[in-house]
């Protein structure tokens, strides 16, 4: 028997549901039914349904497949723990690393990888985004090293209580209005496998206003039966009741922004939270049973030398979260840190320390049984974050509310970053949509500046793919852009292999030897070899240290004027 | 012969240059400075003036050139303001007429930069009715924006202007602009040659300075009748009493009659244009002669060729005439005939006196050069006028685009600034780390910074220019001797003799309070002292030879600044001396860097080897390797330091897939390494060159 996932959509305005499998390559694809799983839909106002199919059948055989499905009830919704345990089992056995995951030993042919992490084609089709961003820009105060898009709406209290709600009413509505009139705009809206509420601090919105975002995605575009809902979530921002609430919407996975276990160091950060708020922060989360839990921590903070980093390192690791994220703090203009300090300069640590904290990171994670998936991420096996992996694997998303950012139709948009802006904003795509409803066209290219250069996805398709492990797929540059740029970046990658700082992986995941490589770049037969060098990524920590060097120089070869 | 010498028969001859003697034709001194100084260039294409015919500015039908002289009165000081209008018209129409030989008077201003030359020549248009209030554009003789800017006239012009003079005669007075600067004093010499007299002009605060000296002796080279004129009298600060007596004591010149004014307020514009007309002797009527006539300024226009601006010395000439220019032997038909007044008018002939300019569809200002003989093909004079020098260029320096796709570009701005600037000449030039470029030559300092200021502004090129180099001889072991104007090009240490650099006079006039410092400034550049004297109780002229290299840097600047900007300086080559010199190399990770070697002198080298790998490795960014540098002189390194690897760059955090921000981030900085250049596998920033390049233009 085998386990696969079926989807179900469920579209209010039709009243109809729409189900199929999530796996095109199933013997049982296409399949359509009527509603067989209205019974779920209504006990459980959730439209996320997990199936098995009994299906034993092998490929070929579709027509005369006629068995019926069984569902398997304790698969109800992904808020449910037992779920996750399953996709973990499932990602164990099936997922050792990002090649194989990302290729398969067949050659991405494998049935086996339906739940693979990097599978995530199925809705490739239409080319519509199967993710989307969601941001929530509420925060206590800003932190001094913050340049986000925010809105600091001070401590609850008492006081301000109700012009906290109506800011934060007003803004859902507008962001809700923004989901509806993008979405509507669509023929189809694909649902959604992986929404990600960021910020801000999405975890002071009341769980009110998140069911009716929730509420409002379901409804345009609804969600898969594995949909990966993440929320960034602060310490001191939230009780168990609250998360309870949020897991209740279809919240499963936390990311919990602890930035660091040192009272001072929070306290240079400007965070709105102190050590303890962290500890009860975590007990609320495993109190829960929420095993999809990520930590953030920031390294290269003033002051800091390598004995208190190492210690956090720690302490992070002895809490055991599904994932870490270990950003190394960015000086940025206009923040109080960009006033304060100088990169490089005393009290920041100079080039050299900050590279030591990241080796050291790196190290004591992976030996804690951390994979170093993407230069600033690390997760126990099964769970990377699926949705940043759509980042970095250039896949197309949506996003929404103030300074979101969205790809889709080859179109990246940034969304103005101020309320008033964003509202505006809001308005005139309600008013372009209404006015003139079948220019869709007009309104999407208001919506996006331009469609992305070839230029541009080759950019992106290098700087996005060195970030991962797995780094830049050879056989899909070569199937977009043409084997000569193949040839080409294999050239640029050439001083990076020889020095240690990028290292090729053939179909085997076996690794070409430098000078393998290099004398198969100098030959006439070059083809050959090349054609056997599938990956090339960066080599970890030498070689993500120095990613920004790298990816210029590549930038810099292009041939593309 | 050098400044003292100068100084001594300038103080001789002064009082031999009464009025009478100013026909005598005494043979031009070859003036040491002026050797070989040619610069003619600065198109004018878009003259801006607007002259009486409507809808045709530059252009007046010869038919309606009027023969009769205008009896228009001079108008008084006071009245000045109220006539303006009226009289600029009435006087302005006129100014075309034909006066005698006799009546004519062909003069220029001479003086130190700033001392008032351009509002002074204004001015005279102004109350001549030459240009109207409302054609009047300030510093109406200055029209290229670079000029401009800086004050400072590069390039000729002339005007012609009437003027009725007290004794009721009409008389035409051009006025022969000169250029201020001693890049250019070849070219001044010329138009000098083109006139009887010169009004020299000091400021009554300032005094006399060091252009002021060499500019008189130029003019007293050129027998002219020089009218001292004391400028700026209504500053607070004048004392045009003491300057009078300190242009007696230094220049040697009788100021008994030196004339008082203020441009800048009209005051003494009246007695200068009166004694112009009295003091300043009339041309020779030699009309009859066989045409010769002095080229003073050209320059190239893309529609009608090089215009040439000439002086009739000998005979006439017409439009259509064919024509010779003796130097370089070509030979034009005249396409237009006319005077400058400022604006071109035509007219159909020019006799002996006048000054005018023509246009032959003439290619290039090679062929029209100042200096030059315009003769007619007809009837050739038989000998040529004397004077004529070709351009030879003094300071050189290599001009790379900093984006290598502008070579094209940078060549075709070269070719057309040559049209109009006989005196630029530039050879492609190719080195590993700059890619391909021009070595150019150039007169002098000036000229080199105006050039490359053009070849930016004008042309929109980004250029990375190396430091200055002179021309040295190298007397090699094979017995030749090379000169070689590009350290690169040096030979080696084992095939040379001995290197010899030139050498120049250089004479700094200053307040005695800054004696000390400029003094120290010129040992510091190997300065060998010769004579230092009070030229006033207060200042004093410092004499010294130095190297030209030691010069062509920042020594202008140096002498400003030290001198709180009261000293001036002037200088002319003295000649070639051996010099005791090395050709520092400097080496990134083993690789030479060409345009970076430079030559100095040995007891400089480790100081300038220091400094430069220090400035390098503060430059430098660092790369995934370790570099080291180098200073080399032959194999062996006078200075090293290293740049250790990178160890991070790397941008941690996406936020909320904000892609477009770190692409941006990425691609600044690919296009930042797009910038730089590549010498060997280390990329060099274009500033690490320039700050190099300044450091060594500092220091060597």
């Amino acid at each position: 028997m085998r386990t696969c996932f079926i989807e179900i959509s469920y579209q209010v305005r039709t009243n109809t549901v729409s189900l199929k499998y999530a796996d095109k390559r199933h013997p049982c694809w296409p399949f359509q039914t009527g509603c067989p799983t209205s019974g779920f839909l209504n006990l459980q106002k959730r439209r996320i349904v997990a199936f098995s199919c009994s299906c034993q059948r092998p490929g070929g055989e579709a027509e005369k497949h006629k068995q019926p499905l069984r569902l398997r009830t304790d698969d109800v919704f992904p808020g449910n723990n037992e779920l996750h345990a399953q996709r973990l089992e499932r990602s164990n056995a099936n997922v050792h690393n990002s090649f194989v995951s990302a290729i398969g030993p067949n050659g991405g042919r494998d049935e086996q990888t339906v739940a693979g992490l990097h599978n995530d084609d199925v809705h490739a089709g239409n080319g519509l985004p199967t993710s989307a961003y969601v941001h929530l820009p509420f925060c206590k105060r800003r932190c001094f090293y913050c340049d986000f898009a925010i809105v600091a709406i001070g401590q609850r209290n008492d006081a301000n209580s109700t012009n906290i709600d109506s800011t934060m009413g007003s803004y859902v509505t507008t962001l809700c209005k923004e989901i509806t009139s993008t979405l509507s705009q669509l023929p189809q809206a694909s649902p959604l496998k992986t929404l990600f509420f960021g910020g801000g601090t999405p975890s002071l919105l009341p769980p009110q206003y998140l069911s009716r975002i929730v509420d409002t995605l379901d409804q345009h575009c609804g969600f898969q039966c594995d949909a990966e809902i993440s929320m960034e979530m602060d310490p001191g921002t939230f009780d168990k009741q609250t998360l309870k609430q949020f897991l209740g919407l279809g919240v499963n996975r936390v990311s919990l922004g602890v930035q660091s276990f040192n009272e001072d160091f929070l306290k240079a950060c400007g965070r709105s939270h102190g050590l303890q708020d962290v500890y009860e922060a975590l007990d609320i989360i495993t109190g829960l049973n929420v095993s999809n839990w990520s930590l953030d921590l920031i390294s290269s903070l003033p002051h800091q030398t390598l004995e208190h980093w190492e210690e956090c390192l720690r302490e992070a690791i002895g809490l055991s979260p599904a994932h870490v994220s270990v950003y190394d703090l960015q000086i940025e203009e206009g923040t109080k840190f960009g006033v304060w300090y100088k990169p490089g300069h005393h009290p920041l640590p100079d080039e050299d320390k900050s590279a030591s904290f990241y080796r050291l990171a790196s190290s004591l994670l992976r030996e804690a049984g951390y994979e170093h998936y993407e230069i600033s991420n690390y997760a126990k096996p099964g769970f990377q974050c699926r949705h940043n992996m759509v980042y970095w694997k250039n896949q197309p998303y949506y996003g929404f509310g103030l300074g979101a950012t969205s790809y889709f139709n080859g179109k990246r948009f940034s969304r103005p970053r101020k309320l008033k802006g964003y509202a505006d904003f809001v308005e005139l795509c309600i008013n372009q949509s209404s006015d003139n409803f079948s220019a869709n066209e007009e309104y999407l290219s208001f919506y996006s500046n331009t469609v992305e250069s070839v230029e541009d996805r080759v950019c992106d398709t290098i700087m996005l793919s060195l970030r991962l492990a797995s780094g830049l797929n050879l056989n899909e540059l070569s199937k977009n852009f043409g084997h000569e740029l193949r040839v080409h970046i294999c050239k640029s990658f050439l001083p990076f292999i020889n020095s240690g700082h990028a290292v090729a992986v053939d179909s085997k995941f076996k690794t070409v030897p430098p000078d393998t490589f290099s004398t198969a770049l100098s030959e006439q037969s070059a083809s050959k070899v090349l054609k056997d060098v599938i990956f090339i990524r960066l080599t970890d920590p030498d070689g993500f240290l120095l990613s920004n060097e790298i990816i210029s120089s590549l930038f810099t070869d292009l041939p593309i004027k | 012969m050098d400044i003292l010498a100068r100084i001594q028969a300038a103080s001789i001859t002064a009082p031999c240059l009464a009025p009478q003697h100013h026909h005598k034709h005494l043979q031009q001194l070859c003036f040491p400075m002026s050797t070989g100084h040619h610069f003619s260039c600065f198109y004018m294409h878009q003259n801006h003036f607007p002259v009486a015919m409507p809808g045709h500015p530059c252009r007046i039908p010869s038919g309606s050139i009027r023969c009769q002289s205008g009896a228009v009165e001079a108008p008084e000081m006071q009245d000045v303001k109220f006539s303006k209008s009226m009289l600029s018209f009435d006087m302005g129409k006129d100014r075309l007429s034909k006066v005698p030989a006799s009546q004519i008077r062909n003069f220029s201003i001479i003086a130190h930069i700033d001392h008032g030359k351009s509002t002074l020549a204004d001015k005279l248009l102004q109350v001549t009715g030459t240009v109207s209030d409302r054609e009047m554009k300030e510093q109406f003789l200055d029209n290229m924006d670079l000029e401009r800017e800086r004050g400072i006239t590069i390039k000729l012009q002339a005007a012609r202007m009437r003027y009725v003079a007290k004794d009721g005669e009409p008389y035409c007075l051009n006025l022969i602009d000169t250029p201020g600067h001693v890049d250019f004093s070849y070219e001044v010499s010329r138009s000098l040659a083109a006139c009887e007299g010169a009004l020299l002009v000091v400021d009554a605060s300032q005094g006399v300075e060091a252009q002021t000296l060499a500019n008189v002796y130029l003019a007293l080279e050129n027998n002219l009748e020089i009218i001292p004129v004391l400028n700026k009298i209504d500053l607070p600060g004048a004392d045009p009493e003491r300057v009078r007596n300190e242009i007696e004591e230094i220049v040697g010149l009788d100021c008994s009659e030196a004339i008082f004014c203020s441009a800048k307020e009209g005051i003494g514009i009246q007695e200068i244009l009166e004694s112009i007309v009295a003091k300043v002797p009339p041309p020779k009527d030699t009309s009859m002669n066989p045409l010769r006539a002095l080229i003073f300024d050209s320059y190239y226009d893309p529609y009608r060729g090089v215009i040439v601006y000439f002086r009739v010395v000998d005979g006439s000439i017409k439009i259509h005439d064919k024509i010779q220019f003796m130097a370089s032997g070509k030979e034009y038909e005249v396409d237009e005939l006319g005077v400058l007044s400022p604006g071109q008018m035509q007219v159909n002939e020019l006799f002996a006196g006048e000054v005018g300019y023509l246009a032959a569809s003439i290619r290039s200002v090679a062929d029209a050069r100042v200096g030059d003989t315009i003769t007619s093909s007809a009837n050739k004079a038989g000998m040529a006028l004397s004077g004529y020098q070709e351009a030879v260029p003094m300071v050189f320096c290599g001009l790379f685009p900093v984006d290598a796709d502008q070579f094209g570009e940078l060549r075709e701005a070269l070719e057309k600034l040559q049209l109009n600037d006989a005196a630029l000449k530039y050879e492609p030039e190719s080195s590993s780390a700059m890619g391909f470029g021009f070595r150019c030559g150039f007169l002098g300092l000036l000229h080199m910074e105006i050039v490359q200021e053009r070849l930016e502004r004008e042309y929109g090129l980004n250029l990375i220019t190396t430091a200055p180099s002179v021309v040295y001889r190298v007397q090699c072991a094979d017995n030749t001797v090379v000169e070689c104007s590009n350290p690169c090009e040096l030979p080696e240490p084992g095939k040379r003799v001995w290197i010899e650099e030139p050498f120049v006079n250089i004479e700094m006039i200053t307040p005695k309070e800054y004696i000390g410092t400029l003094m120290e400034l010129a040992q510091e550049r190997r300065g060998e002292f010769k004579e230092m004297k009070y030229i006033t109780e207060s200042r004093a002229s410092v004499i010294y030879i130095l190297p030209l290299a030691e010069m062509v840097g920042d020594f202008f600047d140096q002498l400003k600044s030290r001198s709180k900007g009261y000293a001036s300086m002037e200088y002319s080559l003295s000649g070639y001396r051996k010099s005791d010199l090395v050709r520092l190399d400097i080496l990134i990770n083993g690789e030479p860097m060409d345009p970076l070697a430079a030559i100095v002198h040995k007891d400089k080298a480790f100081a300038v080897g220091r400094a430069l790998t220090q400035k390098l490795k503060e430059l430098i960014p660092r790369q995934m390797f370790k570099i080291p540098i180098q200073v080399t002189i032959g194999t062996r390194v006078i200075a090293s330091e290293s740049i250790s690897a990178m160890r991070k760059d790397v941008l941690a955090k996406c936020y909320g897939g904000d892609i477009s921000r770190k692409k941006k981030l990425l691609k600044k900085q690919a296009e930042g390494k797009k910038r730089m250049k590549s010498v060997g596998r280390v990329e060099v920033p274009q500033d690490a060159f320039m700050a190099v390049l300044r450091l060594e233009k500092e220091v060597v």
